[in-house]
């Protein structure tokens, strides 16, 4: 198997899993998806085990990791930029939300 | 039939299947231990004190201070009492020693214990002479059953007697692509082999409960699973809560992971692909072999303490940034992906798999790593924790004490 920098779980994720130390804004990264492969430009610093949008989404759009939703896009991400707390929400155990109404 | 399939060589970074024979301790009410400690338990949190000094001073002995104990009523008071009974009927117990402030108690969890058939003996504070008389006849008492217990020889066990505990903590994104995956295959292979799984932490469910619901062995099952992972939300919903920073906490996020979904998608992974035969209630012992669900809260000590009261003998336990816990009865095997926490928390960390992150090694080689130790520690090989004796149980509150 070949040495990764990067992990996509599910062939439908719109994320991946960064696996290398201090990669930063403007480094590029080859992310397989089966036999298929893309490289992609990081528009932010990005942490070992944080995730990196390898497809364009919208805002209101679903986080797909591990083929799954793990919540949605409260802006534009675009590709290469950092998905994390910041520009997404969960949709479950919303008390908060509940609260607000 | 007790020849496993499994294994123990080391090579430089390879452990090799072998033919192994499981060796664990036959306990009268057909349930299979892989220790044979004393227990001595504090029935009440003011006996904490007596039931630590004579485990320091008794070779065999562990304390099983559960916390509490005293003024509690209701459905609190009956899910602490059966949970300590249920701690003293763990296979890795050989015999227990109960110690309370008053009879009453103490007669009540005695009598509880002893219907698994392991000697159980009782000492008050108020009746036995306080702390310096139940420290002498504890010693007294103590020793006997250890000398007792200790005469019982390992017999060859199948995997179709074990109950392995599967739990999480100190998760990040390593835990969901490698540790758990990996702890995921070995109960499925357990599972396979007709032994028994429990997996808990229900917040951790939430985002990932239709894929369990899926797994069910029946509707009905598939229902309590929905059931219970409502229960969490709901907790958060009444308190106004998003569970942002409490689950995922801080130090999942500061890993990578984002939102509780995130976390419970990669969790549930540690409980293999296998029927979901039932769920369990809070340190409820599961009824057959399988997997198995348990409704606990997710934090590591209150979750490992109620799935030692379900009757697991071992709990392998899957972390990223670490958690390094252990459970003063049952032997907690860590496994991680973080190749970060293998290095600078090499003391808390049993088993690597974090050459699965950088692709060098698949998930079957390391479901192959966590076999070899799980094999030697139902043999006698200490995990980290136990060697450290970092070990800490405590029993989940539902009620106010008055």
């Amino acid at each position: 198997m070949a040495k990764k920098n990067i992990f996509v779980v599910s062939g439908s994720d719109n994320v991946a899993t960064i696996l290398q130390k201090g990669l930063e804004k403007g480094a590029t990264v080859e992310v397989n998806v089966g036999d298929n492969s893309k490289f992609i430009e990081l528009k932010d610093n990005i942490l070992y085990g944080h995730k990196v949008a390898i497809k364009p989404i919208l805002k209101g759009e679903k986080i797909l990791k591990y083929g799954l939703a793990i919540g949605i896009a409260i802006t534009d991400i675009s590709v290469g930029e950092h998905v994390h707390i910041h520009n997404v929400e969960s949709t479950r155990g919303r008390g908060d939300l509940t609260k607000r109404r | 039939m007790y020849i496993s399939i499994i294994f123990v060589v080391d090579e430089p970074g390879v452990r090799k299947l072998k033919n192994n024979v499981l060796m664990g301790y036959r306990r009268t009410d057909d349930q299979v231990g892989i220790r044979n400690y004393l227990g001595i338990i504090a029935v009440m949190d003011n006996s904490n004190p007596v039931v630590r000094s004579l485990e320091s001073l008794l070779n065999g002995a562990v304390a099983i201070c559960p916390g509490y104990g005293r003024g509690q009523i209701g459905e609190d008071f009956i899910l602490h009492r059966r949970t300590v009974v249920g701690l003293g009927s763990n296979p890795n117990v050989g015999a227990c020693l109960v110690i309370s402030l008053e009879p009453n108690s103490a007669k009540e969890i005695a009598d509880g214990i002893a219907k698994s058939g392991k000697p159980v003996e009782i000492l008050t504070l108020q009746e036995d002479g306080g702390f310096i008389g139940v420290l002498e006849k504890g010693l007294r008492i103590g020793q006997e059953l250890i000398f007792k217990i200790s005469a019982q020889q390992r017999e060859p066990i199948g995997f179709n007697e074990l109950v392995l505990g599967v739990e999480c903590g100190g998760s990040d994104a390593t835990s969901g692509i490698s540790s758990n995956p990996a702890v995921g295959l070995v109960s499925d292979w357990l599972v396979d082999n007709e032994g028994t799984v429990i997996m808990s932490e229900p917040t951790e469910w939430i985002g990932a409960e239709h894929i369990l619901m899926r797994r069910a062995r029946s509707e009905e099952v598939a229902q309590e699973i929905k059931k219970c992972t409502e229960k969490y939300i709901n907790i958060a919903k009444t308190q106004g809560l998003d569970f942002l920073k409490n689950n995922p906490t801080m130090d999942n996020i500061k890993g990578g992971l984002s939102t509780i979904e995130d976390k419970a998608l990669g969790a549930i992974r540690k409980g293999g692909t296998r029927i979901i035969e039932g769920l369990l209630s809070y340190g409820e012992s599961p009824k057959g072999n399988g997997l198995f669900l348990m409704d606990a809260p997710a934090a590591a000590v209150e979750n490992l303490t109620a799935i030692a009261a379900g009757g697991a003998s071992l709990i392998l336990f899957s972390t990223g940034r670490s958690n390094p816990i252990g459970f003063p009865i049952v032997p907690i095997i860590k496994v991680s992906g973080n190749r970060n926490t293998v290095k600078f928390m090499k003391s808390d960390i049993d088993v690597d798999v974090s050459e699965v992150m950088v692709g060098s090694s698949d998930l079957e080689w390391a479901r192959n790593q966590i076999l070899a130790i799980l094999n030697s520690v139902i043999n006698g090989q200490m995990t980290k924790n136990e060697i450290l004796k970092n070990v800490e149980m405590s029993v989940s509150r539902i009620g106010e004490s008055i």
